[in-house]
This record gives C-alpha cells, structure tokens and sequence, in this order.
C-alpha cells in the first residue's frame, strides 16, 4: 500500500490532521483526523511499509502493551478511516 | 493602480475599476512605497467571479474586489497571516472572534455585543479580517472587505479567544478541540475559488493558532441573552 500524492500529515493542537495539496485536493476537500498511533502508522507507510504485516509488526514493536489480535483490529480500522489517501 | 495598508503590509492592487479605490479609501497608502503584495485581476477573472453567482451581481467593480481579496489572501500565509470568515470584536483592546456558517448569525451576535456593551466594543472586522501572527500574538486587523453591515476599523488587538457560533435552545458557552474547530471551519479560512494558497504553511498557522488562542463552542439562543452570557464568562463587564 501507498500514500497517494498530494495528502500531507500536519499536527494540529494536541494531535494531526490529513490534508490534500494541489490536485489532490480537487478530488478530496476534507480532512482526516489522526491521533498519536495513527500518526505513527502514517509515517510507517510512508517509509514505505506496505503491507499489513510489516505495519502490524511495526505497531507490537512500538507499543509493549498491544497484542496481535489487538493490532490487527486497530490497524484494521486506521486503515479504514485513512482510506481515500491510499492507492488503490 | 491603487496601493492600501492593511495588517501591517503595503499591498499594491492594479485595480481596473474604481469601486476597489472607494473600498480601500481609508486604507489608502503612499504609491512609491515598495509593496509587499502586488494583485492585478484580469476581465476573464471578473467574467468568471460573476458567472459563479449571477445572483448576486453587484457590478464588475464589485466582482473585481471580491477576486482582489481572494488573491491577497492566498498571498498573506507567507508573512505569518491568513483572512478567516469571522466577525471580530475589541473590547478593553483584546479581541474576540465569532466564526459560523453564513446565516448562523455573526452579525447578529456582533450586533448584541454592541447593544450589551455600547462604546466598550469596536468591531475591528464584520465580515473578513486578517489575523497576523506579531511577535508572538495572533492579531485581528480590520481590512477594507467587511461584509454588507460595513463594519470595519482601521486597528488591531490581540485574539483572546475564537467562538464557533451555533443556534441553540439554550445558551451555552464551552472549550472545544482543534479539531473539531479545523472541520467546521476549514472553508473559512481563505476564500473558496482561488485554491492557490500554500496549504502547508496554512495548516503550520492554524497550529499555531489553537496552541495560543482558545476555542470555545458557543450555543446561541436568538436574542441578547446569548451575548450576555458570553460576556460574563470572559468577565467583560466590569472595567
């Protein structure tokens, strides 16, 4: 997987915020919201871990308290919300 | 050509008609300065400004400043400054932001301060100020596009607090995230159609901006008594 062009992460306050630049923000106006861990992921992807293992990996190192199934589940659901930043 | 202070800077606009010149006339500035921002408008931008909305059509002069405001502030990020579709306000020289959607009422609102609070309250901008980030501060400016109220002086305070305005049943006033602030209001923060803002130093801006200036939700009922509430919990009353 792969972070489309023109989506940039940007802290805002106390946590970050996906937003478009350039052409990218003709086909996505919004804005995603991202805690501390989403913004950790975001920036694994972007070093160019593209699959889920290699993120899930990523997550049980950084985190000692996280379990697989765990890590899954709330991978799982980053990805989700993160969705329209991502090639296809 | 036409060259105005606003927010500190001299800005230079090549104007075509004299509706900008009568706009910016108390924000006029000596010509052989050397500007800061230089904005000229083309026929075809005015065409198009005009095609968007032929409803509200008042005159290729007023098209024209519509587009000339559009581009400054596309071009006001890089001196630490972005326009917010706000009403701003000045009492005791610190000033206070009203932010919604169009009909929630700014002016409304702004108008009750004014009736609770009389001469205390300037309002520095009805409609679209400049907010300038100045040693440290975030200061609201008064710019010469101000809304169809036409309110606007030519000064400056520091933002003391940013209020999201909502219709309610009840009055309440209370803090709120970033966030939450960032998804209501990210339209507002330069004016739709250019698209030629520098988003990232934008978005370093408004960072900036919610790490020193508060933000509140504020749950208007329609009448005084939502002002009043909002002025007692800021302690406004009393000199």
């Amino acid at each position: 997987m792969k972070i489309k062009e023109g989506y940039i992460i940007k802290k805002l306050g106390a946590g970050y915020v996906v937003v478009t630049v350039g052409q990218a923000s003709k086909d996505f106006n919004g804005m995603i919201r991202l805690n501390t861990p989403g913004a950790f992921l975001w920036q694994c992807i972007q070093d160019g871990m593209d699959t889920r293992e290699k993120l899930t990996e990523a997550m049980l190192k950084r985190y000692d308290d996280l379990n697989e199934a765990t890590a899954a589940e709330d991978l799982n659901e980053f990805l989700d919300s993160i969705k329209v930043a991502l090639e296809d | 050509m036409i060259q105005i202070e606003a927010a500190g800077l001299v800005i230079r606009i090549e104007n075509r008609y004299d509706y900008v010149k009568n706009l910016c006339r108390e924000y006029l500035t000596d010509e052989n300065r050397t500007p800061d921002i230089t904005v000229a408008v083309t026929e075809e931008e005015i065409r198009k400004e005009i095609e968007k909305a032929p409803e509200c059509f008042f005159g290729d002069g007023y098209a024209e400043g519509v587009v000339v405001y559009e581009k400054i502030s596309n071009a006001l990020p890089k001196y630490d400054a972005f326009v917010m579709h706000s009403s701003v306000v000045a009492v005791n020289g610190e000033a206070y932001c009203f932010a919604a959607e169009s009909g929630t009422g700014k002016s409304t609102h702004t108008r009750y301060w004014k009736e609770v609070l009389g001469d205390k309250v300037t309002v520095i901008n009805g409609d679209k100020p400049i907010y300038r980030f100045q040693n440290d501060q975030l200061l609201a400016y008064g710019t010469p596009w101000c809304g169809k109220e036409n309110w606007q002086t030519k000064t400056s305070a520091p933002l003391k607090a940013l209020c999201l305005l909502e219709r309610g049943e009840e009055n309440a006033i209370y803090p709120v995230d970033a966030f939450e602030m960032l998804a209501e209001l990210s339209h507002h923060f330069h004016l739709p159609g250019g698209g030629q803002v520098d988003m990232p130093k934008l978005m370093d801006l408004i960072d900036r901006m919610v790490t020193i200036v508060p933000v509140y939700r504020l749950r208007c009922r329609n009448d005084v008594s939502a002002a009043q509430e909002a002025i007692r919990y800021f302690n406004l009353e009393e000199e």
